[in-house]
Order: structure tokens, then C-alpha cells, then sequence
């Protein structure tokens, strides 16, 4: 089965130079993407060919507050161009739809971190 | 006196109405002051990190100002060269018995990465 979170992060930060994580990072003053499968869909059951995958990417600003509206909402374009390329060497992408960006600030933050938030369904098969 | 216990520097970043954005955010102007505080830090929510994000730390403080000193609930605090919140509106504390002001009260919280200053 394809890991691809793994794969996506590799060619996100490729294609962008952006910071991608799993995690919130240890360091939060400059901009990241928080990448995270929520789900996977088998459509070719019971072989396992052709996977439907659930991703959501958490764009976040470098600074709380406001004022990284700006910064936040650029770095989700970035990663929205990312996505819909997105490629792989060793398995065929045949579609992937992207949902977003939508702003939901993040209120662990304090005063509220500037993020936005991309889904994408990526369509693989080996 | 209390006020002979509050002597730590400090400076507070006070924050007014700023310019608006392209997105209709007013993005505050801030105006740094140099004061003296003394601040320890709350028992009751003190340190911790979140069970969800182990990289992510909140603090909790309290906070003692001189009284006269200006300071409010959108302001920010620095000591130390660590930037806090304050959180919730400041209060003045009172001495019943003399009938005088003591000290100026605030909270303040910092939430950050565990690599922050």
C-alpha cells in the first residue's frame, strides 16, 4: 500500500520549498503545512489496485494574530497548485479534486493562529 | 510595601488601533513601555502541553504591576525576552484596611512551540 503521506511531503516541499509536517513543528515562526490522511478508499475491492485517498493540509502563518492572514492564504495557493500536480514515480495519479482553501484560524494559538485549511482526494493506482 | 516586590523589568506592548488590511483586519499599532512586574506562574492551570500536540506548550501566569500603570486586556507582555498575553481584563487590587490602592493584577498565557523563545 502506498504511503502517502510520505509522498506527498516529498513532493510538496519539492514543488513549493514549503515546510511539511506531520506534527505541529517544535518551531512555529515561520510558515508550515501540516499534512494528515483522514481517510482511504478501496475502489477495486478485493484487489488492491486502485485507492482513493483523503488528505487534509493545514496551511498555517508564521506569526499569531490577524496579520498572518495574508501570509497563511498564500501559502495555501502554493500548495493548492502542489496538489492538483501532483505525481508519482512508482504509481499512476489519475485525479485529484481539491477542496479549499477554507480559513479556520487555529484557537490553540493565543491570539489565534492564521491558517487554512485544503482537502484532496488523490486517485492512485499501482 | 508591595510595591518594594514588584521590581522586575519588563515592557508592556501596548496595542491601539492600527491600519486596515486587505482583508479588513485592523491590525493594531504597538507601543512598547518599559515598567516593572513581578510575575509567577498560575498554580492552577501552571504548565503544560497538549496530550494532542506534544510539541505545542501553554503557561499560564500572574501577573503584579505597580498601581498607575497601564496596561489592558489586548496588551502583550515581555520578560525576559519571552512574549505573554494577557488574558482578560487587569484588575486593581485594594487594601480594605487602609482604604488604598495595592497592586495592579493581570493573567497573562503564552502558547508556543517547544523550540520558541
Amino acid at each position: 500500500m502506498i504511503d502517502i503521506e510520505k509522498a506527498l511531503t516529498v513532493f510538496l516541499k519539492d514543488e513549493t520549498d514549503v515546510r511539511v509536517v506531520g506534527e505541529t513543528p517544535a518551531s512555529t515562526t515561520t510558515t508550515w503545512v501540516k499534512l494528515v490522511l483522514l481517510d482511504t478508499d478501496d475502489r477495486t475491492r478485493p484487489v488492491d489496485y486502485l485507492l482513493r485517498y483523503f488528505v487534509q493540509a493545514d496551511c498555517y502563518a508564521g506569526s499569531n494574530g490577524p496579520a498572518g492572514q495574508g501570509e497563511a492564504h498564500e501559502l495555501a495557493s502554493a500548495v493548492r497548485v502542489a496538489l492538483l500536480a501532483f505525481a508519482m514515480d512508482d504509481a499512476t495519479v489519475t485525479d485529484v479534486e481539491v477542496r479549499g482553501p477554507r480559513r479556520l484560524p487555529d484557537v490553540a494559538f493565543n491570539p489565534a493562529r492564521q491558517r487554512y485549511i485544503l482537502e484532496a482526494e488523490i486517485h492512485v493506482h499501482s | 510595601m508591595i510595591s518594594n516586590l514588584i521590581n522586575r523589568p519588563c515592557q508592556i506592548v501596548r496595542r491601539s488601533d492600527g491600519t486596515e488590511d486587505d482583508y479588513g483586519n485592523v491590525i493594531p499599532d504597538e507601543t512598547v513601555v518599559n515598567t516593572v512586574c513581578e510575575f509567577q506562574l498560575q498554580k492552577s492551570l501552571g504548565e503544560r502541553e497538549d496530550r494532542s500536540d506534544n510539541n505545542l506548550a501553554e503557561s499560564a501566569w500572574v501577573v503584579f504591576f505597580l498601581v498607575g500603570t497601564e496596561v489592558s486586556a489586548g496588551d502583550a507582555l515581555i520578560v525576559d525576552g519571552v512574549e505573554y498575553e494577557v488574558d482578560g481584563e487587569p484588575w486593581v487590587a485594594r487594601i480594605p484596611l487602609t482604604q488604598t490602592l495595592s497592586h495592579i493584577e493581570a493573567s497573562v498565557r503564552r502558547v508556543s512551540g517547544s523550540e520558541d523563545a
